[in-house]
């Protein structure tokens, strides 16, 4: 099987070699067999790779640990749910990964595309064709998963225990799913250009294949800082490590892209700014993953140094030498079609949310390359840490908080004095009363008071479109406001899909205030004493120790009360996994609508007689879990085809199938 | 507009590099590695943060606190070992074992040549992709049968 394996990986980039010629050349030539023959080989690749990876699911199921990788990532110990996460889990599987999940994205462009954008799709492919031989020349030349070792050993290294969780078992794939899917508008980009085809089709084209990725990123960022939270036992969710930023960054810029294409498709702006935002997208992912993976910035949980960090700088060389020289020679087809009138517009709260979201983007790189660029000026290696990420990040959050409520009240080209006044009325208003309930309440944090505000007020401004979008349509017919407001959302998808988007913006930011508040203690109990931890009770009950096959576990059991009230027994745990020697701390959280009490089991002294805990209380967090759940929900829904897209599809296709399709199959 | 947009560009870039700046100065640590920090002295380095890396524990070397929470260990980069306190408030990483490959933040203390690290993430050893069949060896368990490549 592993052969097997080694020869698909083989076979897939001969395939993808074909790919790329057969498309440019079929393109060339105006030749519809030969593009077609390049779609086709392009999908031979997706085959391929399915193969080489279904190969190492194979070995890594059946425990062969003569393969080095299945011996490094394996035990024979190892859950059954979690073997299957073996599969990226190392360096080696990880790129084999990488480039499966490309080559789906790559035959799902092609299937999906069959019979639109006939322009754009060999050129495309071309591109998608390019980038998933990139990874087969890393699988055979740089790191092959199917070495084998020269003996067989009894048993696997296996997973690392904290790993095997749920949530690490589906956040990595989620991340690579973003991380990947970013080269499919990319290649619709670098299309457009060569095609010269720099109307709105490539636009249309793209946006949804920048959607995707876009939503499991955002997802798969959340999901690890959901298992952070239950797993690492430090109270938080987001500790701006390099492995975080590094997939931060192609978000951010992703973001910023989805605003402004819609002022490219409106007016006609900011085309020549989309192009590098696009490819900077891009750009961005494959450097993050250089970055992990090549051991210039020194994080524990980047992978193992290797000479992989080669390959991806003439990788990265590649693509900006190749899409500059693409855009600069196309650069008199980009001229703006419009201008900004006004400052009090719609364009330029767009601008100004990609400023700043570009400005967060930087100010990330930065701080994770500062270690790099400060070698380089002054030869001491400097790096910073999370108090100037949060430093930084804050007030341009902030900022983009104000926007995410603003930028939809603004009218599009200027906005009249009368309408600003009318638009901005209720949101103020929201905004006002959020203060004083908030001062009233207590809050005298600076910045927790300006993110609530800023919070009321997009609350306000949703809660305003929403109003307005279904008071016109009760006006026109008979519409309860549940109907009105469910047949806005189907109607109008993109417009109030984003607005749900924006709402999940917002119950994330409420959590992050959060953290403005959060108690961090620590306590030493004997059995049934208790301690007053704000207005929670705890009372130490007993401790527990159990043995079984894979660890041994000492478990605490505490009572919460609050008030008078019994909330529940919490049993935070420690456990000691015998194969791998490693402790894990098993935190116990009791959540309440508003906020977490989360407890850990620090250790206890040596009779026993006493314990210590260490105690959290996270007000808000809540908010960032349900955030996140929204965020994938929404983001799905503004992207899920509506009926029209849907008849567009039918029409293309019948067209195609019409006229240009046919007859160049027949033989010549 | 075309000023005015100039004007406003201008702003945001300015406000957005005086953050960086008072941010950086506010919380950096200075790279070292055993090596530099204990080699011959290039500059004073007391007072100042230093982000200590490329060290692993020291086998059996870790002596808990009472609680199991604030531990004393030596690290070594293979040829020179110092001793650390870990002074920190969070709980040390469950990675955090014996020949754990560490990364830490704090401050050197010259007088008893040790180290006081406030933050500590550890890189589990079992993670290291060795190249070395011996070191394999040791990790992963003896051969069953020399089947050959």
């Amino acid at each position: 099987m592993v052969d097997i394996g080694y020869f698909a990986i083989c076979l897939a980039l001969a395939a993808g070699g074909y790919a790329v010629f057969a498309s440019l050349l079929g393109a060339h030539r105006h030749h519809e067999g030969l593009i077609r023959s390049g779609e086709n080989a392009a999908l031979v690749l997706c085959g391929l790779y399915t193969v080489a990876a279904l190969c190492l699911w194979y070995a890594i199921f059946t425990k062969d640990f003569q393969v080095q990788y299945v011996a490094e990532n394996t035990s024979r110990s190892q859950p059954m749910q979690y073997v299957l996460a073996s599969l990226w889990g190392g360096q080696s599987g990880s790129i084999l990964f990488w480039g499966w999940v490309l080559a789906i994205y790559t035959g799902a462009t092609i299937l999906l595309n069959r019979h639109r954008y006939r322009a754009l799709m060999p050129y495309a492919v071309a591109v998608l064709s390019v980038s998933c031989v990139f990874f087969a020349i890393l699988s055979v030349f740089a790191a092959d998963p199917f070495i084998r070792l020269p003996f067989t050993p009894q048993d696997g290294n296996g997973l690392n225990p904290i790993l095997q969780h749920p949530y690490m078992a589906i956040h990595p794939p989620l991340l690579y799913f973003g991380m990947v899917g970013m080269t499919v508008p990319f290649a619709f980009g670098i299309a457009a250009l060569i095609a010269g085809q720099l109307d709105n089709t490539w636009l249309r084209a793209m946006r949804r294949w920048l959607l995707i990725p876009w939503m499991f990123l955002g997802g798969g960022l959340l999901l690890g800082g959901k298992w952070a939270y239950v797993e690492l036992g430090w109270g938080g969710y987001w500790g701006w490590d390099p492995v975080e930023n590094a997939s931060l960054m192609p978000w951010l810029a992703a973001t910023a892209l989805l605003h402004s294409v819609m002022i490219q498709e409106r007016k006609g702006m900011l085309k020549v700014w989309n192009m590098v935002l696009l490819f900077f997208t891009f750009f961005m992912t494959i450097f993050g993953t250089f970055l992990t993976r090549s051991g210039i910035i020194s994080s524990v949980h980047a992978f193992a140094q290797s000479n992989v960090g080669d390959y991806f700088v003439v990788y990265l060389v590649l693509i900006t030498v190749g899409s500059a020289i693409l855009l600069l020679r196309r650069l008199p087809d980009l001229k703006a079609e419009n201008h900004l009138e006004s400052f009090a517009s719609r364009e330029s709260a767009f601008l100004l949310n990609n400023w700043i979201l570009l400005a967060l983007l930087f100010a990330v790189l930065w701080g994770t390359m500062f270690p790099v660029i400060s070698e380089a000026l002054t030869d001491e290696k400097i790096t910073v840490g999370a108090p100037f990420f949060n430093q930084v990040s804050i007030p341009m959050g902030l900022v983009l908080l104000f926007l995410t409520g603003a930028g939809p009240l603004f009218a599009w080209r200027r906005t009249s004095q009368e309408s600003f006044r009318r638009n901005f009325g209720v949101p103020a208003l929201w905004a006002i009363v959020t203060l004083v309930a908030m001062v009233l309440f207590g809050v005298r944090d600076f910045y927790a008071l300006v993110s609530l505000t800023l919070c009321g007020f997009v609350t306000g401004s949703i809660l305003l479109e929403f109003a307005r979008g279904i008071a016109a349509r009760r006006r026109t017919s008979a519409e309860s406001v549940l109907r009105a407001c469910y047949t806005l959302l189907t109607k109008s998808r993109r417009r109030y899909g984003g607005y749900l988007v924006h709402a999940s913006m917002l119950m994330l930011f409420i959590g992050f205030t959060g953290t403005a508040f959060t108690v961090d203690r620590e306590v030493v109990l004997s059995k049934g004493e208790s301690a007053a931890i704000g207005a929670y009770t705890i009372t130490f009950q007993s401790l527990a120790f159990g043995d079984d096959d894979t660890k041994s576990v000492s478990a605490a059991a505490l009572t919460l009360e609050r008030g008078d009230s019994f909330l529940a027994t919490l049993v935070p745990q420690r456990h000691f996994y015998k194969r791998a020697q490693q402790n894990t701390t098993e935190v116990a959280i009791y959540s309440r609508w508003f906020e977490d009490f989360y407890i850990i089991f620090v250790g206890s002294a040596e009779d026993n007689a006493s314990t210590k805990f260490q105690i959290y209380i996270n007000p808000l967090v809540g908010c960032v879990w349900w955030g996140a759940g929204l965020f994938v929900l929404s983001s799905l829904w503004t992207m899920w085809p509506s009926a029209r897209d849907r008849r567009m599809a039918r029409l293309d296709r019948e067209s195609s199938q019409a006229d240009t399709w046919e007859p160049t199959l027949a033989p010549s | 507009m075309r000023s005015k947009l100039a004007i406003g560009s201008l702003i945001v870039i300015l406000g957005v590099i005086a953050l960086i700046m008072t941010g950086v100065k506010q919380s950096s640590a200075r790279h070292m590695t055993l090596d530099s920090l204990l080699g011959p002295p290039s500059e004073d380095v007391a007072g100042r943060r230093i982000q200590l890396a490329g060290c692993t524990v020291v086998p059996g070397s870790i002596e808990w606190d009472e609680y199991r929470h604030r531990p004393v260990f030596q690290i070594t980069d293979g040829e020179r070992q110092m001793q650390v306190q870990y002074t920190g408030n969070a709980i040390l990483p469950d990675t955090f074992q014996d020949r754990a490959q560490l990364v830490m933040e704090g401050h050197f203390v010259a007088e008893r040549a040790r180290f006081e690290a406030e933050m500590v993430m550890a890189k589990c050893p079992s993670k290291y992709e060795g190249e070395n069949y011996e070191e394999h060896r040791d990790t992963v368990g003896e051969p069953t049968a020399a089947t050959g490549n």
